[in-house]
């Protein structure tokens, strides 16, 4: 499993290998011809609505120190946390100045979340929020361990235990996060019951997964990659559209269910308050795509198994996606308040 | 002062007479938090098929909490305290006032001034106003605990704090 | 025996001069952490974050541990001297420590204070290299219903912990426990108590309650009664503990390095649980519980050791698990994997001069620290020997800062000013606050824990029983309320026989 990340980011940093030292200087050339004269002139905060030290700030810490290295602007990081993110996003879609200087490094699932948690109180949308650039994905998985019951079976084998045997099989969930509504749907989409067990956040429910006190738990590679390679956890399924790079061979859980419904992806953006100079959106827009860009920054992210490729190069094809998030949230809401 | 952490508490029984006020309010504060609390308990989730859920442990607490305030203020001995008991000297009994007065302050002008200018104008108000120091010893305090505790913390520290928009 | 393999080589790993300059660093950083009120070492390590990006994943996390267990070590000494907790794991040992600065005796309090701190870092850190494989294997025993039990003997032991009318100590501990329900339910992920504010999904932040109650109020306190510096003004005296008070203190050591290591391994335990149990058991223990308070040794003693003893105890589930047991230890795993390190069971294979390299870096760091906080015990007290006109807006703005920074949020510097208000009138009628943390702190773990096994047992309690580890912690806290409720009974009644001597409220 090792080799094959290792093998994964070898093959990104050789497609990304043509950007040599001189391919530096010319983007940094390149962006330079499209900085406005009065901007920036400070610097540049990034807002992460969650701790240091998590997922969200990691890589908010790390592009920007790609965005730093292409544009030569000094990135400070800023963490606004509180209200389970809620308070942050606020803060970036009504209280920040549209002025360029603040940039929240956003994920789609949690900005739809922060409006949805307030229950129709919410003073602001998503589309608040002007993507500029796409940052990474990153994949849901399902794991169980090595030593339970279900390590020999694959994702259908687990379904058709769970239809066996219903409501026996324990499965972690996070309340509120994408991991309680992959459970849910995994549920709804396969016809099947099982024991859904709370925790409070991916850690203690691989501390449980672990010591055998549930039998399935959902993760994010970064969480359990020692694990993995320590031969403790087998991973069942991704939540994704396509089957990550890093994991060829695990297969997807619309593949395992035959559906094409289940997407519980985090998928990471940068974003800005609305009626920010067109000028200076366009600068920061080629700055973060010169910085996300960088074959060493691509390396880093798939290292954690976050997938950084350029699918989506332009503002308009990030907020288009974030829409199709969206969509497909609200239909999976709808059908969860009717039961 | 030692007993308010943790220490052993007992009531100092100097003073006699009727000294029902004060307890008698807060015991009284007791019962109606309690009864607000379980009330609305109430309308959340109180129990579902595993067990307790939503409400459960809300409603517990506002019953123990309404209870007990209910016990004291029908059981507890009547040597309950008194003005007196409480703000031992009345000349400085504004003080306390005055600090959340700052800290109030503090917290409305720091999005606006930045975190220095507040600083200063805080302790300024608080040495010239609670220890009523002279000016130039309050100018002096201020000056130095406000640039000091900057000096360290922003820049040194690199926390973020407010700040002008002229830099600090 | 690969120990004497492994332990050599970590050594020799951290005897580089950058190595031991940022051990040196980060000693020197967690004490002035630690006793400064109003900044403690979840924030300032948060703070510090940023500045390992530049150090590598040794430098940084023997840097980073550093100052979490140098915080211990300078916790204590404005716990003694001021009566004001430099961080949450002091709060006890403001009791005893304070009481024996009042009575002249601040000198062998702080001097108790450091060699506890090293004796059971040290301790612990024995243990740490010798069982680091094993103990994360029995932590991981601990699934919902043991922590269940774990949380109901933490509760059994919060009770009888306070002294004074029962009704106000069950109010205290109830009013914690709601404080924490305010807020998203994590099980059922309903709001409670919210009201619309958006700042309430979250709940409110320990920091700021923390800050309000303990740094705020006091301050209130403090004006209208002291008008010049007091606790600054006696004399330290010698430092060094006679040797009556090695007598009474070295068993409370030994049991706090014990009890803390083990709570330091349990997830959701640490410092501050560690210390408050550490207080509450030498108390029980003692045959002269009613020194406790007045400035028995003992409660110095046994906390200091155990709350130093709980950092190298959490290191074992991060560095064999990749588990962080509390907030502290969640960002030294960030640290990590910003470093491209993960943690987990590869670690000690994988990268060797990394585990064992942060090994001997404790027991390196603790030296350097007994020999800071010793010699240089007299800057720190300088530090202190300001007046409090002085002092006391240095304080204030401290906690604005402490409780700001934490989340940017200026609506947790409301929540502290509240909740300095409500201190201020709670310690004004002889209310005890700490129960209340504590309460804070455990009651979201039972009522997560309790649901999380009940939905297990689909609603079935024997469930608590079936599990041996369980059975027998519900049967201990069986066990201890029974005997708890007898004493109190007991002491009740030879109170009303003879009652106790009036104490001066200061």
């Amino acid at each position: 499993m090792r080799k094959c990340i290792a093998g994964f980011a070898m093959l990104l940093a050789l497609a990304g290998g043509s950007a040599s030292a001189q391919n530096v200087d010319q983007v940094r050339a390149n962006l330079a011809k499209l900085k406005p004269a009065d901007f920036p002139t400070q610097p540049i905060e990034f807002v992460v609505m969650f701790p240091a030290g998590g997922g969200m700030d990691n890589t908010a810490r790390l592009v920007g120190k790609y965005f730093e290295k292409y544009s030569g602007q000094r990135v400070i990081n800023v963490n606004r946390v509180g209200g389970a993110g809620v308070v942050g996003h606020t803060y970036l879609a009504t209280q920040a100045k549209p002025d360029g200087y603040t940039v929240g490094i956003v994920e789609a699932n949690t900005v739809l979340d922060g409006v949805r948690l307030q229950e129709g109180k919410s003073t602001w949308q998503h589309g608040d929020l002007e993507p500029v650039a796409f940052v990474n994905t990153d994949s849901t998985t399902w794991i169980v361990s090595t030593e339970g019951n279900l390590k020999n079976k694959t994702m259908s084998e687990v379904i058709a235990e769970m239809k066996a045997k219903p409501g026996t099989i324990r499965v972690a969930s996070v309340t509120n996060t994408m991991l309680e509504y992959l459970a849910e749907q995994v549920e709804t989409e396969g016809g099947v019951r099982t024991i859904k067990v709370p925790f409070q956040g991916g850690s203690p429910a691989l501390a449980a997964l672990l010591g055998g006190h549930i039998d399935v738990s959902g993760n994010f590679l970064a969480e359990y990659r020692g694990h993995l390679e320590a031969g403790k956890l087998k991973i069942l399924a991704v939540a994704g559209d396509e089957r990550m790079p890093a994991l060829a061979n695990v297969p997807t859980f619309n593949e395992a269910l035959g559906t094409n419904k289940i997407n519980w992806s985090p998928f990471r953006y940068a974003a800005v308050p609305k009626n920010v100079p067109a000028a200076r959106k366009r600068y920061l827009e080629a700055a973060f795509d010169a910085a996300l860009r960088d074959p060493e920054l691509l390396a880093e992210f798939a290292k954690n198994g976050l997938d950084g490729r350029r699918k989506y190069a332009t503002s308009a094809l990030v907020a288009a996606e974030v829409e199709r998030v969206a969509k497909g949230r609200v239909e999976f809401f709808s059908k969860r308040v009717a039961k | 002062m030692k007993a308010a952490i943790i220490a052993p508490v007992q009531s100092s029984g100097k003073s006699g007479g009727g000294r029902r006020g004060l307890a008698l309010g807060i015991n009284i504060a007791w019962v109606l938090l309690g009864i607000w609390i379980s009330v609305l308990a109430t309308k959340l989730t109180l129990w579902d098929a595993s067990g307790p859920s939503t409400g459960f442990l809300p409603l517990l607490t506002g019953i123990i909490i309404a209870s007990c305030g209910l016990s004291m203020l029908l059981w507890s001995p009547r040597a309950n305290l008194q003005l007196k008991d409480l703000w031992p000297t009345p000349n400085r009994a504004l003080r306390p006032f005055a600090v959340v007065f700052g800290l109030v302050a503090m917290a409305w002008l720091m999005p606006v001034l930045g975190f220095l200018v507040t600083a200063f104008l805080i302790t300024l108000f608080l040495v010239r106003v609670v220890y009523l120091e002279r000016w130039h010893w309050s100018l002096l305090v201020s000056s130095l605990a406000s640039g000091t505790l900057t000096a360290i913390f922003v820049y040194a520290f690199g926390i973020q704090l407010p700040r002008l928009a002229l830099g600090t | 025996m690969e120990l004497f393999n492994n332990l050599p080589s970590g050594f020799a790993v951290v005897l580089t001069p950058t190595n031991l300059l940022y051990c040196l660093l980060g000693s020197l950083i967690g004490t002035l952490v630690g006793v400064l009120p109003g900044l403690g070492p979840l924030a300032a390590l948060s703070l510090l974050l940023p500045l390992t990006f530049k150090l590598s994943p040794v430098e940084s996390l023997v840097m980073l541990s550093a100052i979490f267990y140098g915080s211990m070590y300078g916790g204590s000494t404005t716990s003694i001297l001021v009566n004001i907790p430099g961080e949450a794991a002091s709060v006890v040992t403001c009791l005893d420590g304070h009481a024996m600065a009042k009575q002249g005796r601040a000198g062998p309090a702080l001097g108790m204070a450091a060699l506890a701190s090293f004796i059971a870092g040290t301790l612990a850190n024995l243990i740490l290299t010798i069982m680091s494989p094993g103990l994360a294997a029995l932590a991981l025993k601990f699934g919902p219903v043991e922590y269940t039990s774990l949380m109901v003997l933490g509760f059994v032991t919060t009770i009888f912990m306070v002294n004074g009318p029962a009704p106000k100590a069950l109010i205290m501990i109830a009013a914690g426990i709601f404080l924490a329900t305010i807020g998203t339910d994590h099980v059922s992920g309903a709001l409670r108590y919210t009201f619309g504010s958006q700042n309430l999904i979250g709940g409110f932040d320990l920091v700021a309650i923390v800050m309000g109650l303990f740094g705020v109020s006091e301050v209130m306190l403090n004006v209208e009664k002291i008008a010049r510096s007091e606790i600054v003004s006696k004399k330290i005296g010698r430092l060094l503990p006679s040797l009556q008070d090695w007598r009474d203190s070295w068993a409370p050591i030994l049991r706090g390095s014990g009890l803390g290591f083990i709570l330091g391994v349990l997830p959701g335990g640490g410092p501050v649980t560690a210390s408050f149990l550490s207080y509450a058991a030498e108390r029980r223990l003692s045959r002269t519980p009613e020194r406790f308070g007045q400035g028995a040794i003992e409660g110095v003693a046994g906390p200091e050791a155990a709350n130093n003893a709980a950092v190298s105890g959490s290191m074992i589930p991060l560095l064999s698990l990749g588990l962080p047991s509390n907030g502290i230890m969640a960002l030294l795993l960030g640290a990590l994997i910003i470093q491209g390190v993960q943690p987990g069971p590869m670690l000690m294979t994988q990268k060797p001069d990394l585990f064992w390299g942060v090994i001997a870096s404790l027991y390196i760091g603790n030296v350097m620290l007994l020999l800071l906080n010793l010699p240089l015990i007299g800057l720190w007290i300088q530090l202190l020997r300001i007046p409090y006109k002085v002092l006391f807006p240095v304080i204030l703005l401290l906690s604005v800062i402490g409780t700001y920074s934490v989340n940017n949020n200026l609506f947790d510097v409301w929540v502290m000013i509240g909740f300095g208000v409500i201190g201020y009138i709670l310690r004004k009628l002889e209310y005890e606050l700490a129960p209340l943390i504590l309460a804070y702190v455990l009651g979201p773990l039972l009522e997560q824990s309790l649901r999380q096994s009940l939905v297990l047992s689909s609603g079935s309690p024997v469930i608590f029983f079936k599990s041996p580890i369980s059975a027998t912690i519900m049967l201990v806290s069986a066990g201890l309320l029974i005997y708890f409720a007898y004493g109190r009974i007991r002491s009740a009644r030879s109170v009303n026989a003879a009652p106790p001597p009036t104490k001066e409220a200061s």
